[in-house]
């Protein structure tokens, strides 16, 4: 699928933009604070319904007017085209989706288009705790089964069950231990197995992709494996993650294994809420051994790896929006990503590299040639200065 | 803020679930221009309500007796129990006519985060019921929500010990009559899931 034409209107710095795009690869430029994240955030609000920099509403629309406006034509497979469209105001307002001019009440009606976003943040994957990497899993997870989307709210559900329960029997020291309790960690093996099947199979989706890429990027191998932070006594690790029966029993058993850890501290100590993805570049833990320019290889190759699974999964490629992915990347590496770029994929980014006299950054230009993208159409230049957009082809 | 009485009725309508503030002033402005007659019909309502009504000592469903209606119908199996979250869960499977056991009322499901232990749920009720007659089913229809589940867990643990009693929950997936297409995800995964042959 492609997005053939934006529209951003009060949303962020920019008062009224319009952006037609051709058949390449889109590379929006602009100096820093000019408004070019802010076309990648609205089209990704559009695919996701939320946008992928803030939960806070107000600082989407433009000082000073009421409501933003968002609209993306959008060509999916097949060559229909489609328009959807987005009204984010202030709390109040709430948020309003459109569907070919027609409003409907929840973004789910109106999804039609799919992106995933690889941004500077997007370090944390590789840097930051497990939390960061469990919640990329539950997202690829929810994007390609939405009946995901129930298995993981009921394990929260449980947990939250589970955890209030434990809490009132810390506080109620000495006497019996409730019946209630074995109804509860049951139920948390019983979801939590769920969980953990669905995440392994996504990530065994995941992980040739990541090392596909981290291979393209920088020459390395990569390795992901599901690593749960509980493990039945006596036993070693768990190995098949892919059978509910027993991941269920032996998260039961494992659970059962520190029941009295668990009531001492009032909370659920085993589970798939405390499970990480270990990820491997050439060996070495990509969190405490790998550098900097290494940890952004793996973040982006685990970016790549969902966008190729969604495309696996829904036989029309999402689109690409990559934000400032320049920025800490070698001259080489650069070159490898243009090249290794998917060219069935739309592929948007944006770099406040500086512009030769025709206004296109000399290294980007290089890559493209050297990478022969852009196809027929040719690679598209969109320059943006305070919320202005300024079109070019390259 | 109203007159003293005014504002004591929008008050008290506005404790009622699904009602707010305006709500509360719109029924109250209604009931203050309504005839006396009706008014003082509503407000008896109330009385009986509270006075006549109660629960079934057998099975905890509304009663205006002892029993039930249904635990007194003598062509109802006793042998067949149905347990249910709330009373209006009982008239939902009433209305599908293909039931003719009894019911157990359990008066909600486990929540730890409501405060809700198995002390506060009517099951020791039904588990001394299953004992002491000769029940040979319980079927656990409760809601498909993790509460509910767990209810079930529970009950399908304590009910497991007594022999020949054979306990079973409710299926659940699509809308009978409904298209596929107008499924939401969850539910048709969850009915693909749960899938049989034919």
């Amino acid at each position: 699928m492609r997005v053939v034409r934006l529209r951003l209107h009060a949303f962020r710095n920019h008062e009224e933009s319009v952006i037609g795009i051709g058949d390449g690869p889109v590379v929006v430029c602009g100096p820093n604070g000019a408004g070019k994240t802010g076309v990648l955030e609205a089209i990704h609000l559009l695919a996701t319904g939320r946008s992928f920099r803030t939960s806070d509403a107000d600082v989407l629309v433009s000082t000073g007017a009421v409501r933003g406006v968002v609209e993306a034509d959008v060509e999916v497979a097949g060559g229909r085209k489609v328009r959807v469209g987005a009204a984010v105001g202030a709390a109040d307002a709430g948020r309003r989706w459109m569907l070919n001019g027609t409003p409907r009440p929840r973004h789910r009606d109106v999804a039609v288009l799919r992106s995933v976003v690889f941004a500077p943040d997007d370090l944390r994957l590789a840097k930051g705790g497990p939390s960061e990497r469990r919640d990329y899993l539950d997202e690829v997870l929810v994007s390609v089964a939405p009946r995901a989307s129930a298995i993981i709210s009921d394990y929260q559900r449980v947990l939250k069950q589970r955890n209030v329960l434990l809490r009132s029997i810390r506080g109620a020291r000495g006497q019996a231990v409730p019946p209630a309790l074995d109804t509860w960690t049951q139920m948390v093996a019983d979801k939590g197995a769920d969980l953990v099947v669905e995440r392994s199979k996504v990530l065994a989706r995941l992980a040739p992709h990541v090392s596909e890429a981290v291979a393209v990027l920088a020459g390395e191998d990569a390795s992901t494996d599901y690593t749960p932070a509980w493990s039945p006594p006596g036993d070693e690790a768990v190995t098949d993650l892919s059978e509910t029966d027993s991941v269920r029993s032996a998260l039961a058993t494992a659970l059962d294994a520190r029941r009295r850890d668990e009531i001492d501290r009032g909370t659920t100590l085993v589970g798939p809420h405390r499970d990480d993805i270990a990820l491997g570049f050439g060996g070495r833990d990509v969190r405490t051994h790998a550098s900097q320019g290494e940890q952004r290889v793996v973040s982006l190759a685990l970016r790549l790896a969902h966008l190729a699974v969604l495309e696996d999964t829904t036989d029309d490629a999402p689109v690409l929006l990559l934000d400032d992915v320049f920025s800490e990347l070698d001259p080489q590496r650069r070159g490898r990503l243009l090249d290794r770029l998917p060219r069935d994929a739309q592929t948007i980014l944006t770099t406040t590299a500086s512009a030769d006299e025709a206004g296109v950054p000399p290294e980007i230009r290089a890559a493209l040639t050297a990478s022969g993208l852009g196809g027929t159409g040719g690679a598209q230049l969109v320059r943006v200065v305070d919320g202005k957009v300024l079109g070019d082809a390259v | 803020m109203y007159e003293g009485p005014v504002q004591d009725l929008i008050d008290e309508l506005a404790r009622l679930p699904g009602i707010g503030p305006k709500s509360a002033q719109r029924l109250a402005f209604f009931l203050l221009s309504a005839e006396k007659t009706d008014v003082l019909r509503l407000a008896d309502a109330l009385v009986q309500v509270k006075e006549k009504v109660g629960f079934c000592s057998r099975c905890h469903n509304v009663a205006a007796g002892e029993l039930c209606r249904i635990c007194q119908n003598p062509r109802r199996d006793p042998k067949v129990i149905c347990v249910v979250e709330e009373p209006r869960d009982v008239i939902a499977v009433e209305r599908t006519q293909e039931f003719t056991g009894l019911y157990h009322v359990l008066g909600g499901a486990l929540s730890p985060l409501d405060g809700i232990t198995p002390e506060r749920l009517h099951l020791a009720e039904l588990l001394d019921r299953v004992r002491a007659a000769a029940v040979t089913e319980v079927i656990l229809c409760v809601n498909p929500t993790v509460d509910g589940e767990a209810t079930a867990a529970y009950l399908a643990r304590e009910l497991a010990p007594l022999e020949g009693v054979s306990v079973s929950r409710i299926a659940s997936g699509l809308p009978v009559g409904g298209d596929l297409e107008y499924a939401d995800e969850i539910t048709l995964g969850r009915a693909l899931a749960g899938r049989h042959a034919v």
